[in-house]
């Protein structure tokens, strides 16, 4: 899965890891995960990251064609 | 590294308390107590309590490492109990560990599927068999091992006729749990030994929880699944 998260924070005032994991009641350290594409976020999580970056989901993330359906 | 948080202080707490008692009585058995302070926010997570504290990553992680922890310790356990038959000592302290563990694992992942008729024949059919399968062990395929092996049969023919009657199932496997508790623990007037204790827990914890899964598996089902 492709992510946006990190050019998101950027267009969000610059927002830093900590703040955006804050902000959405994670660890920093879950926030590069997902940046890295280390791990999937929940649907739940998902849709907190992109209200807080007003932005979607959709936007946020992408499949990319190593997703297997 | 998670957050500092309420949970943090508990688990120091219950840390500094056990290493204090160890210190102030000269009994490092209270040393066991850290150990609640380390398992205790993956046991609240797993529980589905505090879930406020919680970070998905963290409960991730938590989840396989637990799973690979059960692995080496059932190997452990394996290991230390086929040593104490080679060396001729009782080794039923860690296959009740190991059934103990197994089960506890069985049970909560049948449970947490939400389809409790299917759950409540899972159990009592899984728990029936393999009483059948300890007896035709022991005894071979001899017809004198029937009566031994009834017991398992009941449980196997009480789950079946769960999927089509699960209330009288329900209430029979409650008959049966009591039954079974009153027979182990309390039949002899002494009360529960640790023993009594242990198989009074292996054989009435199935049978309460298949009454529970087949009570709560007689109510029609939504349609459309679970709104959560």
């Amino acid at each position: 899965m492709k992510t946006q998260l990190r050019k998101y924070r950027f267009l969000n005032g610059e927002l830093s890891q900590q703040e955006l994991a804050s902000r959405v009641n994670v660890s920093r350290q879950t926030i590069i995960s997902i940046e890295r594409g280390d791990y999937n976020p929940s649907v739940k999580l998902a849709l907190l990251l992109a209200k807080k970056l007003n932005t979607t989901v959709e936007q946020l993330f992408q499949l990319e064609d190593t997703d297997n359906a | 590294m998670p957050k500092w948080d309420a949970i943090s202080w508990w688990a120091t707490g219950i840390f500094v308390v056990s290493a204090v008692l160890a210190g102030a009585l000269q009994n490092d058995a209270f040393l066991f107590l850290m150990v609640g302070s380390y398992m205790l926010r993956p046991t609240l997570n797993a529980l589905g309590i505090a879930t406020k504290y919680t970070d998905e990553r963290q409960m991730s992680i938590q989840y396989r490492s637990g799973n690979l922890a059960l692995t080496v310790l059932i190997i452990g356990i394996i290991v230390l109990s086929l040593k104490a038959r080679a060396e001729g000592k009782p080794s039923d302290d860690f296959n009740v560990l190991l059934i103990v563990g197994l089960a506890t694992r069985a049970l909560v992942g049948v449970l947490m599927v939400g389809d409790y008729r299917g759950a409540g024949v899972r159990i009592s059919v899984s728990v029936g068999a393999l009483w059948i399968l300890f007896v035709l062990a022991e005894n071979g395929l001899a017809l004198s091992a029937l009566p031994e092996a009834s017991p398992g049969i009941i449980l196997v023919l009480l789950g079946l006729l769960g999927i089509r009657q699960p209330r009288l199932s329900a209430v029979l496997f409650a008959i049966l749990a009591i039954a079974a508790l009153y027979v182990i623990g309390f039949r002899t007037g002494r009360g529960f030994t640790f023993y009594q204790a242990i198989t009074a827990l292996l054989v009435s914890l199935p049978l309460g929880a298949s009454s529970f899964c087949f009570f709560k598996g007689s109510r029609p089902a939504v349609e459309g699944g679970s709104p959560r």
